[in-house]
Formats: structure tokens, C-alpha cells, sequence
């Protein structure tokens, strides 16, 4: 507050002084000047008290707004620095791994390939094994194929020859047959009589 | 129950009643002869079978049919006592266990003789004579058939016995015999 008054009083005195100090000069302004050495000092004088009374009522303010200025700087310069610093940091690193990139790449064309090599293999054993699969199994069924129709074949032979020979008993058989059956029968039907 | 239990209660019923009154053998005569009058006339079975016909009215035409056959008097009451119960639908299957217990009874044997062609006296004979010894000296009643898919030779039933000698079981144990060695061979 008293700070505030003081520089009020100041700048008021900085406006009334110049003035002062002019009529204290004589009041003959209707006369042409000279070179008016006296006036010339007067001016410089308050010149300088002005310039002491901007001084000591701005001083706070200025040496406040310097301090914050000088403050706010130096930690840019901090900022400014440690993102240097960063930055540096993140170079040198991505310059590093830039440096072992080509042989990462290198690595991982060796393991890919590698990969890639051993699907392949087992890739192959699978195949191979399955072909050997199919063809042992069609070689089966092939083989089961085979046996069923030779077994219907010789089945319908047997069937045939069976139902030709009844035909032809059928056919020719005669009355001396049937005795000779009758006979044979009454023979074995006897012979199980016996025993 | 089943018929056959039936069938057999009815038999041993009878044949222990007439067994003891003596008229067994003449029951057993009737019944033959009315079972051959039912096998010939089917629709004096169906008749005697039709629920649509009143029992008096099935009554009445067995009392006819019997007494025109001349029919014992426990024949008589036994035919008329299955035709009240509604058993003359089971009348084959008591004959056949009728038939089975007076043949126990009497010590003889039925035979079902079928045979491709007639047999002659003498063959039927000469069989007969080698079935009774077959059977312990049982009297053989012998019952005979033709069947010509037989093709040739006998075929004999007695009870659970087969004497198989026809042709068309030799073709078909030759058949099986065939088939049964390619399996051998295929195994």
C-alpha cells in the first residue's frame, strides 16, 4: 500500500517538477533564447531526477519481472538442455540399434528360413506318411474286394452247379433210381437200427 | 396260457377219464375220424369257429355232426365241452397231445413217411419193421406223404427224430459243404 502511495507521490512529482523548475527560470518566455546554457542544465537536471524517481519507484516491479524473467529463462535453458540430452540419448540408441538392425534382419532370415525348413521336413513325413496310409488301405480294400467277389463268384458257381444238377436230377431220374434210393435208405436206416 | 399248455391239460383230462372207463381206444377213434370230417370241410370248422353263430346253434350242429358219426358218449360231451369254452380252435393241438399220451399209452409210435414217389407195401413194411427196432419195439403207426421236391428218396419223422435220405438235402449238404470250403480257403 505504502509502496503503491510512494510511487504515486513520485510520478506526480515527476510531472509538477519540470514545471517548477521552469518558472523558477523567470517567467521571460516571450524572449528569444539563446544558447541557454543555465536552461540546458536545468533540463538535465530533471532529466536525471526523473530518471531517479523512475528508478527507485520502478525498482520492485522491474527486479520482480527480472528475477521471474531470469528464472523462467534458466529453466528454459534447463528444458532446452535436458531435451538435448534426450534427444542425444535417443540418437545415439536408435543410431546403435540401426547399427545392429541389418543383422537382426539377418537373424531372423536365418530363423524364418530355418522355421520354414523344418515345416517343410514335417510336412513331408506327414504326407509321406499318409500316402503310405491311403495306399495301404486302398491295397486292403483292394485285397477285401477281390476276396468278396471271389467269394460270390465261386458262391453263385457253387449255387448254379447246385441248381443244374437238381435240374438235371429232376429230369432223369427214374423208377430204378428211386428203388435204388429206397433201397440205400431202408440199408442205412437199418444199419442205425442195428446199432 | 399258451394253447399248447391248453392243448395238453385237455388231453391228459380225457385220455385219464376214458383210460378208466374204457373207452379210450373208440375216444381216440373219434376224434381221428372228426378231425379228418373238420380237415375235409372247412366250413364246418369255420361254423364251428364264428362267434357270430349262438352256442345252442353251434351245439346243435355237433350233436348232428356226432351222432351221424356214431360217436362215444364222452366223445360226444368232450367236442361239445370245447365248443362251450370256445377251445375248438385249439381241437388239432389237443388231438396231436390226445394222440401223443394214447400212443405212450398203448406203446406205439407215429411216423410221418414222405418220400419223392409212392413207396410200395413192402418197402413201407421193411421200414416200419426198422423203426420199431429203432424205437425199442414200439408199434409204428405209420402216416405217408409224396413230395416230389424230394427229388428222390425218404425222408422220416418220429417225434424229434430225422432220417433224412432225400436228394435234395444231399444237394443241399453238397451246396454247404462247397460254400463252407471256400470260406476255409479264402480265410
Amino acid at each position: 500500500m505504502n509502496r503503491t502511495l510512494l510511487s504515486t507521490v513520485g510520478v506526480a512529482a515527476l510531472v509538477a517538477l519540470p514545471t517548477l523548475a521552469l518558472a523558477a527560470g523567470g517567467g521571460d518566455s516571450h524572449e528569444v533564447p539563446h544558447a541557454d546554457v543555465g536552461g540546458l542544465i536545468r533540463h538535465g537536471i530533471n532529466l536525471l531526477i526523473l530518471i531517479g524517481i523512475l528508478t527507485w519507484a520502478l525498482r520492485g516491479p522491474l527486479s520482480d519481472f527480472l528475477k521471474f524473467r531470469r528464472a523462467e529463462v534458466k529453466d528454459q535453458l534447463e528444458a532446452s538442455l535436458r531435451a538435448k540430452e534426450a534427444a542425444e540419448a535417443k540418437f545415439a540408441e536408435l543410431n546403435q540399434r540401426l547399427e545392429g538392425f541389418s543383422a537382426e534382419i539377418d537373424e531372423l532370415r536365418k530363423k524364418n528360413k530355418a522355421e520354414a525348413d523344418n515345416e517343410r521336413a514335417t510336412m513331408l513325413v506327414n504326407a509321406e506318411r499318409a500316402a503310405a496310409s491311403i495306399e495301404e488301405t486302398a491295397q486292403r480294400t483292394v485285397a477285401e474286394e477281390l476276396r468278396r467277389a471271389r467269394r460270390e463268384l465261386k458262391a453263385e458257381a457253387v449255387e448254379l452247379s447246385v441248381q443244374i444238377a437238381e435240374e438235371l436230377l429232376t429230369k432223369n431220374i427214374t423208377d430204378d433210381d428211386q428203388a435204388r434210393l429206397t433201397g440205400d435208405y431202408l440199408s442205412r436206416v437199418e444199419e442205425t437200427a442195428r446199432s | 396260457m399258451s394253447t399248447l399248455a391248453v392243448a395238453r391239460r385237455y388231453a391228459t383230462a380225457l385220455v385219464e377219464l376214458t383210460s378208466e372207463n374204457g373207452s379210450l381206444e373208440s375216444v381216440e377213434k373219434d376224434l381221428s375220424t372228426f378231425a379228418q370230417l373238420l380237415t375235409s370241410h372247412d366250413d364246418l370248422r369255420s361254423a364251428l369257429n364264428n362267434p357270430a353263430f349262438k352256442v345252442e346253434e353251434r351245439r346243435a350242429v355237433l350233436e348232428t355232426v356226432l351222432g351221424k358219426l356214431g360217436a362215444h358218449k364222452h366223445t360226444r360231451n368232450f367236442v361239445l365241452l370245447l365248443s362251450e369254452r370256445n377251445r375248438l380252435a385249439a381241437f388239432d393241438a389237443i388231438l396231436d397231445a390226445f394222440n401223443t399220451q394214447y400212443d405212450e399209452r398203448v406203446g406205439r409210435v407215429r411216423a410221418q413217411i414222405t418220400s419223392a414217389k409212392p413207396l410200395d407195401a413192402a418197402s413201407v413194411d421193411a421200414l416200419s419193421k426198422h423203426l420199431s427196432h429203432i424205437t425199442g419195439g414200439k408199434q409204428v403207426v405209420i402216416t405217408q406223404a409224396v413230395d416230389s421236391n424230394l427229388i428222390g428218396g425218404i425222408v422220416t419223422r418220429i417225434g424229434d427224430l430225422v432220417l433224412d435220405g432225400s436228394v435234395r438235402t444231399q444237394l443241399k449238404l453238397l451246396r454247404d459243404k462247397l460254400t463252407a470250403g471256400d470260406a476255409v480257403g479264402e480265410a
